[in-house]
């Protein structure tokens, strides 16, 4: 089923063509990127149901002029009338800048060259979200928490959440008319469980999918209560470095902290991005070639064009162990005087576009998992994700992991430790890495930050890898 | 005003039992700079209104309370049909009824107006005062935001909050060694202070020519670790969700009133109090998300439960009187002296990659950017390995009488524990 564009952006067109229009005229590069994205989100507990807008909701526009110098923004959500915001932005904004201007340095940007260009894009889904109705959602997610609850006892409480939301985006320049509508899913489902301690499992579905993804997250019930009770026997894994062979959303993290988070091209104009010195040198084992792109891969953050009306592209981004190029924004990409690659995005209209990831992963590679596991003396199978963190400009890397299982002599014991914090330098880690499996799988649920703000939806994931890393 | 628009909406559906609106209009202003260079300027003016309707209904002899929650922008021309879909919606939810807040002696509103943009440029001289030779500030975002929220209810309550909030995030570099180094840091506070701005970018310099000097942790063991700064307050947030209503309605605590939080761990005792009125938090308000009157509540004392803090709903479903949501929340300082603390063997902590809590397992830790180990005789800065533990494990807890505050936490500085791991750099 198709997706249809927002009735609302497409009223709105012509006043943004008419602001545009005149601001172009005074400052030479204009643009407003308009913003109509909505969704709800369900959520099933033991003792409670919910539902709400989904947190990626958001209607407004930014507005970016070239203000001689540099670039000035402007966020709103209502425009009262064309002149309104054109006003603002003459009285107000830009008498901002030159303010500062008058007594404080200001780092310089070349002014867009945009080339003409109309294009649209409207994804498809099997099932839209309109075409069903709340109850039969809730229904099955109250089915997918009494399938929980008939498996075990201990299980203190069970969420399952699922969450659709159609993004519809429009972008005006004085040359280009853009216009995106597409929809991505997700769902989670967590298990509490409860003996002495309390520990508790997840799992994660996404996708460029409708409500068909809730017939997905079915079949996950039974694997997520069965790791909620196995963790509740779970021991604190002694710290040391050793072999681990890493499922595909933990191989996904390590991508995305390590050389996706490093190579924004945002901190490349910082000078924070220690990536800028290994252009073109060896970083990673042979075996590793990473890619990065909205076209990269089908997965929740795939579109047609970014927040500064750049088209997405797919970026290999390591190739065979040689770093060769970054992620870039537009203003970056003017700045260094490289090709903006369709990664300037924002968290809403309300916010700065930073270079950010889209798809993220490592190409798969040759090896079977079952010799991966079969080669390890001594080591850990790490399995779920929870949370990561970057170090563009020293290659630290910290990866929480909600467990892993011991790996003695080619096999898999019944020990689990859980959790795990992974740590290392990164060259290092991705140096390790000695066998890549024939596998390829993404997930993009949940949001990643840049520091600890700006959340934006991405994807990342990769074959199962083999590496040594520190674990504590 | 589309407030009344919208109020008027409600009123005429007649399967609406209940109904509330936050209107929310934010005017900010927002800096970014590459080192003391601006990189670009922002302003924004945004108005939202966060709607709640209820429905109440009765299936098999049973009462529900169902609900749904949506947003309404400026502009939107059908507001109906949304109210409308809505209540469609709030059929299927079957939530145990509970209710809304209903108005309260009103307090007298504090006014945060203030001249945003001559209050940003005075951070901006702050914040590029000190200029060393070896480190300095890599880049830097500062947002203003003057934050008008109005809460409307169909029971009366029709409250006001204004707020100011000044978000401040920069990343320091140093080049004391060979190596560049560098340091993330963040603060959050709703007053100007420019001695509190100057001391914050002071320490993070000083931090940052540390980690320079930095050598990779060594394999130690068992040795007490001190905690400093911002995982301070991410330590104590376990105990704070632990005496949540909402927590314990839903499992994820087994805490009781009465029930000793800190059987297991010698020390000092935790005392913890939630405060909605903490100065210079950029959290503070008069009023809840659901315009109740917030109080200052002691939820632990003496490391017992003394009070279950929660909003209307998740209070009413225990039987307990309301606090209002938590907004800030105190830990009451200790005796020791930070010097005192920093005796024998130990390791303090001045920066971590993300230090984090899970708060419902109480499982903690994170990667070292910056500590400082001391054998007993001699103090190393040192970077790399990680710490992890468990809460509930924790041996011995020591509270520094020294205190600080990181926006809506107010409490003591340092945070002595034992009983963790600690993961160093020992080659295999």
């Amino acid at each position: 089923m198709q997706v249809k564009f927002s009735d609302f952006l497409n009223a709105n067109v012509p006043m943004l063509e008419e602001i545009v229009a005149a601001l172009s005229k005074t400052y030479g590069y204009a643009s407003i990127l308009g913003s109509d994205t909505h969704g709800k989100r369900y959520l099933v507990t033991d003792v409670e149901t919910n539902i709400n807008d989904s947190g990626w909701n958001e209607r407004g526009f930014v507005l970016r002029v070239f203000n001689g110098l540099n670039y000035s923004e402007f966020s709103f959500n209502e425009i009262k009338n064309p002149s309104y915001v054109i006003d603002f932005v003459n009285d107000d904004l830009i008498n901002s800048f030159e303010k500062f201007k008058s007594h404080g340095e200001v780092l310089k940007c070349p002014c867009v060259i945009d080339e003409p260009v109309k294009s649209s894009f409207e994804g498809e889904v099997e099932i839209l979200p309109e075409d069903v109705d709340p109850g039969t959602k809730i229904e099955k997610l109250l089915k997918m928490k009494a399938r929980a609850h008939e498996l075990s006892t201990k299980i203190v409480n069970f969420w399952s959440t699922y969450e659709e939301v159609q993004v519809n985006k429009v972008f005006v320049s004085s040359k280009k008319l853009l216009r995106q509508s597409y929809i991505w899913s997700q769902g989670y489902l967590q298990a509490i469980a409860r003996a002495e301690k309390t520990k508790y499992s997840y799992e994660g579905f996404s996708g460029m999918k409708g409500v068909e993804i809730l017939d997905e997250m079915i079949h996950g019930v039974d694997k997520v209560v069965a790791e909620a009770e196995m963790l509740l026997d779970s021991e604190k894994i002694p710290p040391g470095e050793y072999d681990v062979i890493c499922a595909p959303d933990v191989a996904g993290v390590i991508a995305h902290e390590a050389f996706g988070h490093g190579v924004e091209m945002d901190m490349f104009v910082k000078n924070r991005a220690k990536a800028v010195s290994y252009l073109g040198k060896k970083v990673a084992s042979d075996l590793v070639t990473m890619h990065d792109g909205a076209i990269a891969a089908k997965q929740v953050s795939s579109y047609l064009f970014d927040d500064e009306g750049t088209f997405g592209s797919d970026t290999v981004v390591i190739d065979h162990g040689i770093l060769k190029t970054g992620i870039s924004d537009l203003m970056s990409a003017l700045r260094l005087s490289t090709k903006p690659t369709g990664n300037g995005k924002r968290e809403s209209f309300e916010r700065k576009a930073y270079s950010r990831m889209t798809n993220t992963f490592f190409a798969r590679g040759n090896d079977k998992l079952e010799d991966m596991i079969s080669s390890v003396k001594h080591g850990y199978f790490l399995e779920k994700v929870s949370s990561g963190m970057e170090d563009p400009k020293n290659w630290g890397i910290q990866c929480w992991i909600l467990y892993g299982r011991e790996i003695k002599d080619g096999e898999i014991t019944n020990k689990i430790f859980s959790p795990i914090l992974m740590t290392g330098y990164v060259p290092d880690l991705l140096n390790s890495i000695s066998m890549i499996s024939d596998d390829l799988e993404l997930s993009g649920v949940g949001s990643c930050g840049k520091g600890h703000k700006e959340f934006v939806k991405v994807s990342s994931g990769g074959p199962y890898i083999k590496a040594k890393a520190r674990l504590g | 005003m589309m407030i009344d628009e919208i109020i008027n909406n409600l009123r005429l559906q007649k399967e609406i039992d209940d109904w509330k609106i936050i209107e929310k209009r934010v005017d900010g202003s927002e800096l970014f700079f590459v080192k003391d260079a601006l990189d670009m300027n922002r302003s924004k003016q945004t108005q939202k209104f966060f709607v709640t309707i209820y429905h109440d209904f009765e299936e098999n002899g049973k009462m529900y309370r169902g609900s749904s929650e949506f947003t309404i922008y400026p502009g939107e021309i059908d507001v109906e049909s949304l109210i409308k879909e809505n209540i469609f919606s709030s059929k299927f939810v079957k939530n145990t009824p509970y209710p809304l807040a209903t108005p309260s002696e009103k307090r007298k509103e504090s006014s945060a107006k203030a001249a945003l943009s001559n209050s940003i440029d005075e951070v901006v001289s702050c914040m590029y005062a000190e200029r060393l030779e070896k480190t300095w500030i890599n880049s830097s975002e500062i947002f203003m935001n003057h934050i008008q929220e109005r809460i409307v209810n169909s029971k009366g309550v029709d409250v006001s909050n204004d707020l100011l909030s000044l978000y401040v995030e920069f990343v320091t570099t140093s080049r004391v060694e060979k190596e560049e180094v560098e340091l993330y840091w963040s603060f959050q506070f709703s007053k100007f202070d420019d001695e509190i701005i100057k001391d914050k970018i002071a320490n993070a310099m000083k931090a940052t020519e540390d980690r320079s000097r930095a050598v990779k942790i060594p394999d130690i063991k068992d040795i007490p670790v001190i905690l400093t700064g911002e995982s301070v307050k991410e330590f104590f947030k376990y105990h704070l969700y632990k005496v949540s209503a909402r927590y314990i309605y839903e499992h994820l605590s087994n805490a009781k009133v009465g029930m000793d939080l800190q059987n297991n761990t010698k020390g000092d005792r935790i005392t913890m109090w939630i405060d909605p009125f903490l100065e210079r938090s950029s959290y503070s308000v008069d009023y809840d998300e659901d315009g109740f009157p917030a109080k200052k509540v002691k939820i632990i004392d003496n490391s017992v439960v003394g009070n279950i803090w929660g909003g209307i709903r998740y209070a009413h479903y225990l039987g307990i009187e309301p606090t209002g949501h938590m907004t800030n929340f105190v830990v009451e300082a200790g005796k020791v002296g930070e010097d005192d603390l920093q005796k024998s063997e130990y390791l303090k902590i001045l920066s971590f990659s993300d230090f984090g809590v899970d708060p419902m397992t109480g499982d903690f830790g994170g990667e070292i950017r910056l500590g400082w180990y001391s054998d007993g005789e001699r103090l190393i800065p040192v970077t790399g390995g990680s710490i992890s533990g468990n809460v509930s494990d924790v041996e011995e807890i020591i509270l520094s009488k020294e205190t600080q505050q990181e926006d809506n936490f107010f409490g003591p500085k340092s945070l002595k524990i034992s009983g963790l791991k600690i993961s160093g750099s020992k080659e295999l």
